[in-house]
């Protein structure tokens, strides 16, 4: 295992510099100007002396390939550089959006996980009734629509039927669970309703598939109780599938939260990423970027150390 | 099989009732009543000279704003929505939202009457910072007397040498991107501690106008050099204090007790505890918190900009007061003439004649009420009559009959059969919505096949420049809607002629009109420039949209205007 590890590692380095280059040379070919930005916008008139004395200000006047080895020489300093937007290091800026990012993610998955494992074993328990059928209709539901079409409509819905909306003041869970709650619930609910889809589908097909093999029938045939056998026998072998594709939805997760933290107003990563973005800040972009280049690589690498901890059968070479 | 039914069954079921549910909850019926949004129009000021030809004092201004026809109630904090956060804090660089941020937070040398909705004219300028002025015989001194007392928000004293620091600034390129509103400033010289001499190049009849923008703050000079993007540069001398400012989530300022303004009644302004601005990047999310309550005024920055909106704030929040009035920023099509068919005057005069800004507007906005149409290029009282604007451009007949004048133009200019036009604009919808019917109506009449191109606004100032189209909607940026804003659209060399207009005879009046102190002198000049600029058709008058606003029925004291300090909040209060 530890070598498995240690050679995973070392492929992550070629895969995660391969990214951090994609993302320093598209911010490059992006259209905008920060500078234009910080003067007046895309359509003021500026004087190219305000222009150029600005980009001086702001270290944009050197060369690209050096920008890149600063940016390169930073990273192996673990320092992601200064953020040209608000001037202070990016690492600050994403420290304190993160939590927001993260408790969503986990209202998330911790929403998705406990409804599609359940989904999926009722389902597949209840194959061709019309309790399966509802539930997979349900799951296609959640594959079919965009999430944040879904998380508008859950708006709306709220806002028509209660003249509710989440409130304006952000808290973490730490410091107002109530408050983080209200704010948070829609949002997580919009974004694990594809995980729910994605991990009950899963389960249904891998529980079926399961419950149709000899050792379930033995442990049948020797009289064990149902629930046993669902549970002990059946759902633990069953799971593996969904514990692999519940880490890949992890990735889906970041990236949903870019526009459930839009239209939700939550100040967390995917927000600043996109505020960043529209101010043209390329350091920024690029340190965020980075970051959740890092958690998928991270993630993915975790998800197969989890099936190789659950599943003894499994053995990497 | 029955079970796949069931399936099948199911699942259009779910899709049918979310649709359902979707149709319901974000499509309004529709209106029972049409709003009709009255607009502020601004009156047309009296032509009188807008500086005394001889060295005069203008009157004392007293610090004092109109007193609200009930006691106002002190306390509270209003909560707004943000669209974006800045990126920087410095009002000398302009950027379209600073202004929301920093306005409330700095104060100017002279100001506009707040109770007068009339235009950023000369007649509504009053003093803020300075109490008095005086102005040479000849325009190029300028003295200006500062209120004595005022204490910067850090508790420095407010001096001349602020002033002169910011005067100093504001005409630098390198600190400031509204140094060319300060181009004829020479210098700024430190008369006494509340005395400031400023001398110009050659007269300048808009120099008390640019005064009193809000984006001639006036800055502390002991904190020359601080980080423009460091909220540490929020200390100013207006009437809130920066408080707080949460990265994404949003920005709080409070009241500064010390502010320098009382209202008429002699109560201390401003009458609310602070005012928190809610980052909210999503244009529906500000009218879900305004009508569930959470906020206490709409989007103060595009405000609501179509009649879809007005209409979803009357039916969810029918006790919101909603205001309306006219912008003197006007949408505008502009031709290159470098392109063939374009460069022949019938063929723009043909399209010119096809174009009805009302039904242009109905598309963009969802009503004729959301422009005004009494304007040309310039504002009142500068721009020609709308009469003659209409005769000029051949939209005083009827519609058939400007048809017909239009179809035997291009007759006569070889174009019967049309010909292929590229059309851009910024990736805005209301923007596209205008060209899709502009180009409808010349596919129709004149056989003119046309494709729209959205240009992503980051890109379109560079695509405009480099002249990459045939025909564009743009709109002139004016502050107050003077009309030396417009030079660098017009004149050889501008800034932002991307026409590469050259006509150095109006050039000549360019300079001209930017140097005339009398009003109807200059007035005279202007209408001639237009007279000649509509008369060569490379851009067609436009129509200026209609802002609106909406604040619960407990917010009092709000002064929506266009101009100057456009969201000044020290007269606001709550009465809860």
């Amino acid at each position: 295992m530890g070598s498995y590890i240690f050679r995973r590692l070392l492929w992550s380095i070629p895969t995660f510099l391969g990214a951090v280059t994609l993302i320093f040379l598209i911010m490059r070919i992006l259209p905008g100007d920060i500078v234009r930005e910080m003067l007046g916008g895309p359509d003021a008139y500026i004087d190219p002396v305000t222009l150029n004395a600005m980009r001086e200000k702001l270290g944009l006047n050197i060369p690209l390939w050096q920008q890149y080895f600063n940016f390169l020489g930073g990273l192996f300093r673990l320092d992601l550089g200064e953020s040209l937007w608000t001037g202070n290091p990016v690492w600050s800026e994403l420290l304190h959006r993160l939590p927001y990012t993260v408790t969503l993610g986990i209202f998330s998955m911790v929403i998705s996980v406990s409804l599609a494992i359940p989904i999926g074993v009722i389902s597949a328990l209840k194959q061709d009734t019309w309790i399966d059928h509802g539930l997979r209709s349900f799951a296609i539901a959640g594959l079919s629509i965009p999430n944040f079409w879904f998380a508008m409509l859950l708006l709306l819905i709220i806002l028509s039927a209660f003249r509710w909306s989440p409130p304006l003041e952000y808290a973490t869970i730490f410091d107002d669970p109530i408050t983080c709650l209200q704010q948070l619930f829609l949002p997580a609910i919009a974004l694990g309703f594809r995980q729910i889809a994605v991990g009950a589908r899963m389960m249904r097909s891998s529980m079926l598939e399961v419950l149709g093999e000899d050792y379930v029938r033995t442990a049948r045939a020797k009289g064990l109780p149902e629930m046993s056998v669902i549970y002990v026998h059946a759902m633990r072998n069953a799971i593996l599938p969904v514990i692999t594709i519940i880490g890949m939805e992890i990735v889906m997760v970041v990236a949903g939260s870019v526009i459930m933290e839009t239209i939700f107003s939550i100040p967390g990563a995917g927000r600043l990423l996109i505020d960043a973005i529209n101010h043209r800040d390329v350091v920024m972009v690029q340190g965020i970027t980075t970051v959740i280049v890092i958690v998928v690589l991270t993630t993915n690498m975790l998800v197969d150390i989890i099936y190789a901890w659950v599943d003894p059968r499994v053995r990497y070479k | 099989m029955r079970n796949k039914f069931i399936f099948i069954c199911l699942n259009i079921l779910i899709v049918l009732s979310l649709v359902t549910i979707a149709a319901c909850g974000g499509g309004d019926s529709p209106a029972t009543s049409p709003p009709t949004p009255t607009a502020t129009t601004p009156a047309k000021p009296a032509v009188t000279p807008t500086t005394p030809a001889a060295t005069t004092t203008a009157p004392t201004t007293p610090a004092t704003t109109p007193t609200p026809d009930v006691q106002p109630k002190y306390g509270g904090i209003l909560k707004l929505p943000l669209s974006a956060e800045p990126a920087a804090y410095d009002l000398h660089f302009i950027p379209s939202n600073i202004g929301y941020y920093s306005q409330s937070i700095f104060s100017s040398l002279l100001s506009f009457r707040l109770d007068r909705l009339t235009g950023a004219t000369m007649e509504n300028v009053i003093g803020d910072l300075a109490e008095k002025w005086d102005i040479s015989a000849d325009n190029l001194v300028y003295t200006f007397y500062l209120r004595q007392g005022v204490k910067w928000h850090d508790g420095a004293p407010f001096t001349a040498d602020d002033v002169v620091y910011s005067i100093e600034k504001m005409k630098d390129k390198t600190r400031a991107a509204i140094s060319f509103y300060y181009v004829n400033v020479e210098k700024a010289e430190k008369v006494d501690d509340y005395t400031v001499k400023i001398t110009l190049t050659e007269p300048m009849p808009t120099f008390l106008l640019t005064l009193a923008q809000g984006y001639s703050a006036m800055q502390a000079a002991h904190l020359a050099g601080t980080d423009a993007r460091s909220t540490d540069f929020l200390i100013g001398t207006g009437p809130f204090m920066f408080e707080s400012y949460t990265s994404g989530s949003k920005y709080t300022v409070v009241r500064n007790p010390d502010y320098f303004k009382k209202d008429a009644a002699g109560n201390q302004l401003p009458y609310l505890d602070g005012v928190t601005n809610y980052t909210i990047p999503d244009r529906s999310a500000h009218i879900d918190a305004f009508v569930s309550g959470r906020l206490d005024m709409g989007d103060t920055q595009a405000g609501l900009v179509n009649q879809e909106e007005y209409d979803r704030i009357k039916k969810e929040a029918p006790d919101a007061i909603t205001a309306f009035t006219k912008s003197t920023i006007g949408e505008t099509f502009w031709f290159n003439t470098d392109y063939a068919p374009l460069s022949d005057l019938r063929v723009r005069q043909a399209m010119t004649l096809l174009i009805d800004w009302p039904t242009i507007r109905t598309a963009a906005a969802g009503g004729p009420e959301w422009a005004t149409y009494d304007e040309g290029l310039f504002t009142k009282p500068y721009g020609l009559e709308i009469e003659e604007i209409n005769k000029l451009m051949g939209w005083d007949q009827p519609m058939e009959q400007r048809i017909a004048q239009a179809q035997q133009l291009m007759k006569d200019a070889g174009y019967p059969d049309g010909f292929s036009l590229d059309m851009k604009c910024m990736a805005i919808t209301n923007y596209q919505d205008m060209l899709l019917v502009a180009g409808d109506l010349f596919r129709r009449h004149l056989n003119i096949d046309s494709t729209l191109t959205p240009i992503a606004i980051p890109n379109f100032t560079a695509t405009r420049m480099s002249k990459d189209w045939q025909f564009i909607v743009a709109a002139p940026i004016t502050f107050g809607g003077d009309p030396n804003d417009l030079v660098k659209y017009f004149e050889k060399g501008g800034g932002l002629n991307w026409l590469g207009y050259d006509r150095p005879d109006l050039d000549e009046l360019w300079d001209k009109q930017g140097t005339t102190t009398d009003l109807a002198e200059r007035v005279k000049i202007t209408q001639q420039l237009e007279r000649e600029i509509l008369t060569d058709l490379w851009v067609m008058p436009g129509s200026k949209h209609t802002m609106a606003r909406s604040w619960q029925p407990y917010v009092k004291g709000v002064v929506f205007t266009y101009y100057g300090n456009y969201n000044d909040m020290s007269t606001v209060w709550m009465d809860q």
